[in-house]
């Protein structure tokens, strides 16, 4: 309970700092604090109390209860691999934003299209 | 827009308050909701009891690799893990036009940091650490199987170590003058995006050769490389994981070339209408 409490007050500050925050870096930081929350969130539900890593050691066929499910860790690792690519997108954008109007301040860049 | 400053930026501000006081209730719905949960680290959770005992108990026979997570990423989900592959890949051809094609470079020049913190401390230090790093990378994508690790771990490993010695080398100099298309060390943005091209068509290359010799696209049972049907899997296994970790690496050195060109060596960032254009 208390992880999954953890993973929600991440994911909220993470949300919040995307809607608040002025600055779209700040934001982007804040996106990826969200992603984080959701991989908490998703390995945390793949933990079994008296379960080890999903890796066959020695010995004979596999118990299913002896091991944590591998199929969250695998979908997070997509997530982590998805969270990479959205963020150097998501630089290289700030930099051309950067460089076209010199400013990455949400509100200064509204005023700038206006 | 003729209206008067201020009240607009009054107006923002009690939205700004009105959007803050969301957060706290979204919180507070999240953790009520976590109530119909199951207890965390229940063996008899719903996500325990279905479909993940059949990957436990088979994966290591059906496919020889003793790491679960391996098993699952590169065989049964194959497919999907292509489909991420192109993901990175995408991410990497997009920074490139956004940022060097849109600057209006041909030639793409880039080979670091413009002003790298060279000094001799570091010089020294990246001269230990960085083929440590290179390769430990080798290990953990060679070691995939059978311990924690694989392509996108250590494909990032080494892109990190190259990163390393692009942020402290800088370009490379010849005869005093700095070759701003050559890096210190490791692959320019080009040879970078050439490894990445190569790791997913590779990655495809299996999957259509599986195809060739009478399976499915990424059934890699079929191929001829042994009698022992979780041996081939084991071996092909291994191919997607190292094409998977030329494309993470290549891909992790375009977008760190790319962001990085972003500013002109006299720190005015391109496109800007500062200073001198080249």
């Amino acid at each position: 309970m208390t992880t999954y409490a953890f993973a929600a007050a991440l994911f909220t500050i993470g949300l919040a700092g995307m809607a608040l925050l002025p600055n779209l870096l700040r934001k982007l930081l804040a996106m990826n604090v969200m992603q984080v929350a959701v991989i908490v969130f998703f390995v945390s539900l793949a933990f079994k109390d008296g379960a080890t890593v999903p890796i066959l050691g020695q010995g004979g066929a596999p118990v299913a209860a002896e091991f944590m499910n591998p199929l969250p860790h695998t979908l997070m690792l997509t997530a982590i691999v998805v969270s990479v690519s959205t963020t150097g997108l998501a630089l290289g954008l700030l930099v051309r934003i950067r460089s076209r109007f010199e400013t990455l301040n949400e509100r200064r860049l509204l005023d700038k299209l206006r | 827009m003729g209206a008067s400053p201020p009240p607009r930026h009054e107006a923002t501000r009690v939205r700004r308050l009105l959007g803050a006081a969301a957060f706290p209730a979204l919180f507070t719905g999240l953790v009520l909701g976590m109530a119909e949960l199951p207890e965390f680290g229940d063996p008899a959770s719903p996500a325990s009891t279905h479909v993940s005992p059949r990957f436990i108990e088979d994966a290591a026979a059906e496919t020889g690799a003793a790491n679960m997570v391996t098993a699952v990423l590169a065989d049964y989900r194959g497919y999907d893990t292509l489909g991420e592959t192109a993901v990175i890949f995408a991410a990497g051809l997009g920074c490139l036009v956004i940022l060097a094609a849109a600057g209006g470079r041909p030639n793409l020049p880039a080979a670091g940091m413009s002003h790298p913190f060279g000094s001799v401390i570091l010089d020294t230090a990246t001269r230990i650490l960085v083929p440590v790093v290179l390769l430990f990378a080798v290990y953990v994508l060679i070691h995939g199987h059978i311990s924690p690790g694989g392509g996108f771990q250590g494909g990032v490993l080494f892109g990190s170590g190259l990163i390393m010695m692009r942020l402290v080398w800088g370009p490379a100099h010849e005869g005093g003058a700095r070759q701003s298309d050559v890096p210190a060390f490791g692959p320019s943005l080009r040879s970078s995006l050439i490894l990445a091209c190569a790791g997913i068509l590779g990655y495809a290359g299996i999957g259509l050769a599986a195809m060739a010799f009478g399976g499915e696209f990424l059934n890699y049972g079929t191929l001829p490389l042994g009698s022992d049907p979780a041996h081939v899997r084991e071996l092909a296994t291994l191919g997607i994981e190292a094409a998977v970790f030329l494309t993470v690496a290549g891909t992790v050195g375009v977008l760190f070339d790319t962001i990085s060109i972003g500013m002109r060596e006299d720190g005015v960032p391109i496109g800007s209408g500062r200073g001198p254009r080249e």
